[in-house]
């Protein structure tokens, strides 16, 4: 089989599978990063959204020949221990029920933030609508992507911490 | 079920060092014959701490988005007086351990199913570390009480962790009716606690079914009966064993229908695989069955007789005489429960053992299934249940289990099922479909 070279949570990484194979089962199957998971196939649910640069895109809709030469980043390189203001935010809000969505629901509210670091609802609703959790946590992440938000932005001067 | 105050308690040392606490309730199990027998109700829930002042908690229910993994830790530690930091999670197994009590997840039974015995359970503990503070101290049990995981002594302002009477207060009576706090003077239950499992969740590190990966695991796919109650005629693996990556093309029997599963070294290969199958069916006595039209028969039914399930007063004389009426048709169809996390299972079938990892809400189901398909002791059979990604009632069936057993028999190596999202829709235990038609009139 072919040997591909792609860049995952910034390290560089040879794969030997067949072209057409989606980065979500490379991801998966063949670099054990499983945070990032399958939940319909066909790009409805959202729940492989990587980023790719800076950008969410869905991993069962990118091929592997697609994904050479390019860069991205699962819910596993997103911040080292956790840290991102997206994942503090989410524990914050506790959104998370069955929280197998999560991964691909804090990415895409990731992607969000890097393009529009003060989301109204409606941007909120419009970046997000497309991704489906089956326990029904859209409230509670709506509430946690503002406080992400306010979480990500510098502080106010004259204060301290 | 409830649960009386009256529970047998039995202390054990488990692994040499520590306290193991098994709280046993007589509802469940066979009375005792005769007096001075050995007490064999089965435990309703254990609990360990450890000189490392560690409590260890086994967990009686399946995760699944409803916070069990939370707040069965909260009833504990409610008791325990301990802090829910020092709670490490494990997760109960079917087996002698755990015989008898329910390990089933339905009902939204969880929290009222476990509320009792895991308080009797901490507040068990509690009063054992206090007996062994006090025999240490040489003081009197009315001058000490327990509080974040310690022993204090009030007069003095001694102070001891649980991690270090744990030992001795293995060694101290059971007290037969420890006393339980006042819901009034709950500190943990009724106030929100974040998810103790949260962390794992949001830096994608929590280990759902899909996640399980073991050394030489391979995939599999399955091809199934698409008619309930036919079954596979034949099949040529040929073109499937063409597909680079696919190792073995099998027939299996058990599961909600037969069919063949394509075994792989990648989940994208046995898909592949699955596709290049060819494989006949014998469709059985449903072949013409057709959803669309047993809804039209059930509209149908609506204009024949029915008979009543319960009648107060006299309806249709109110209804008849009422100022306003509406009336409405309410169809509901046939409806995958639809997980996000579609059904698998790992297994590891050998030929005098067999270990499993699944997803499911029915641990004992799947354990008895798999001893008896295998014809193996129940204690050679070791199931993991794993993070459900949803449950919604799909994994009170164990069926994916006996699949994916079956399969790694016949391969001989540990597989991992995999069932996408088209085989969550078209195969499944399936929402009931129903037709009412509901009528209401208003006085006024």
């Amino acid at each position: 089989m072919p040997v591909f070279a792609l860049k995952v949570n910034g390290r560089s990484r040879r794969v030997e599978a067949a072209a057409e194979t989606p980065l979500l089962w490379i991801l998966r199957d063949e670099l054990a990063l499983t945070g990032t998971k399958y939940g319909c196939g066909i790009g409805v649910c959202g729940a492989c959204t990587v980023h790719q640069g800076r950008e969410a895109v869905r991993a069962c809709q990118i091929t592997l020949a697609e994904a050479a030469g390019r860069s991205f980043t699962t819910i596993e390189g997103l911040s080292s221990g956790g840290d991102h203001p997206c994942q503090r935010a989410w524990l914050e809000e506790d959104v998370s029920q069955c929280g197998y969505c999560q991964a691909g629901m804090i990415m895409a509210a990731s992607a969000l933030l890097e393009a529009n670091p003060h989301p109204a609802d409606a941007d909120i609703d419009a970046a997000m609508s497309g991704l489906l959790c089956r326990c029904g946590t859209y409230t509670r992440m709506r509430r946690a992507i503002h406080l992400a938000a306010a979480l990500a932005a510098p502080a106010p001067k004259g204060t301290t911490s | 079920m409830r649960t009386s105050r009256r529970a047998f308690l039995k202390s054990s040392a488990r692994g040499g060092a520590g306290l193991a606490l098994a709280v046993h309730l007589p509802e469940l199990a066979a009375p005792i014959s005769a007096p001075g027998a050995p007490v064999e109700f089965a435990p309703n829930a254990y609990i360990r701490i450890g000189p490392d002042n560690v409590v260890r908690l086994w967990v009686t229910r399946s995760e699944m988005g409803q916070g069990v993994r939370t707040t069965l830790p909260m009833m504990l530690v409610e008791e325990l007086e301990a802090d829910l930091k020092q709670v490490r999670l494990e997760q109960a197994m079917p087996g002698a351990g755990f015989k008898g009590i329910r390990l089933r997840t339905s009902g939204s039974g969880s929290s009222v199913g476990t509320y009792t015995a895991l308080r009797l359970a901490g507040a068990t503990a509690r009063e054992m570390l206090i007996s062994a503070a006090c025999e240490r101290w040489r003081v009197e049990r009315s001058a000490c009480r327990a509080e974040q995981g310690a022993v204090v002594h009030a007069a003095s302002g001694r102070k001891i962790d649980y991690g270090e009477l744990a030992v001795q207060a293995s060694r101290q009576p059971v007290p037969q009716n420890p006393p339980l706090k006042n819901p009034n003077s709950f500190q943990v239950i009724g106030k929100p606690q974040r998810r103790l499992d949260g962390h794992a969740i949001v830096t994608g590190g929590a280990t759902y079914g899909a996640d399980v990966r073991l050394p030489g695991m391979l995939c599999a796919v399955m091809s199934r009966c698409p008619y309930l109650g036919g079954k596979l005629a034949s099949f040529d693996a040929g073109p499937a064993l063409k597909v680079a990556g696919v190792r073995k093309v099998v027939s299996v029997k058990s599961g909600i229908a037969t069919g063949v599963a394509v075994v792989a070294d990648s989940t994208w290969a046995a898909l592949q695989g699955r596709d290049a199958l060819r494989v006949e069916w014998d469709p059985g006595p449903n072949r013409d069955f057709d959803s669309d039209a047993f809804l039209v028969r059930m509209e149908g039914a609506l204009n024949e007789p029915g008979y009543y399930v319960r009648g107060d007063g006299d309806a249709p004389k109110a209804i008849g005489s009422a100022a306003r009426t509406i009336e409405a048709t309410y169809a509901y169809p046939f409806q995958a429960h639809a997980p996000l996390e579609t059904m698998n299972c790992t297994a590891d079938a050998r030929s005098d053992s067999c270990e499993i990892w699944a997803p499911t809400q029915c641990p004992e189901t799947a354990h008895q299934d798999t001893a008896k398909a295998l014809g193996l002791p129940g204690e050679s059979v070791k199931l993991h249940v794993t993070l459900l990604g949803g449950g919604f009632g799909r994994r009170l069936f164990a069926d994916y289990v006996s699949e994916a057993v079956e399969i790694s028999r016949a391969v001989g190596k540990p597989v991992q099922l995999f069932w996408p999202r088209t085989d969550d829709m078209r195969y499944g235990f399936f929402q009931p479909p129903s037709v009412d038609h509901l009528q209401a009139g208003f006085d006024a």
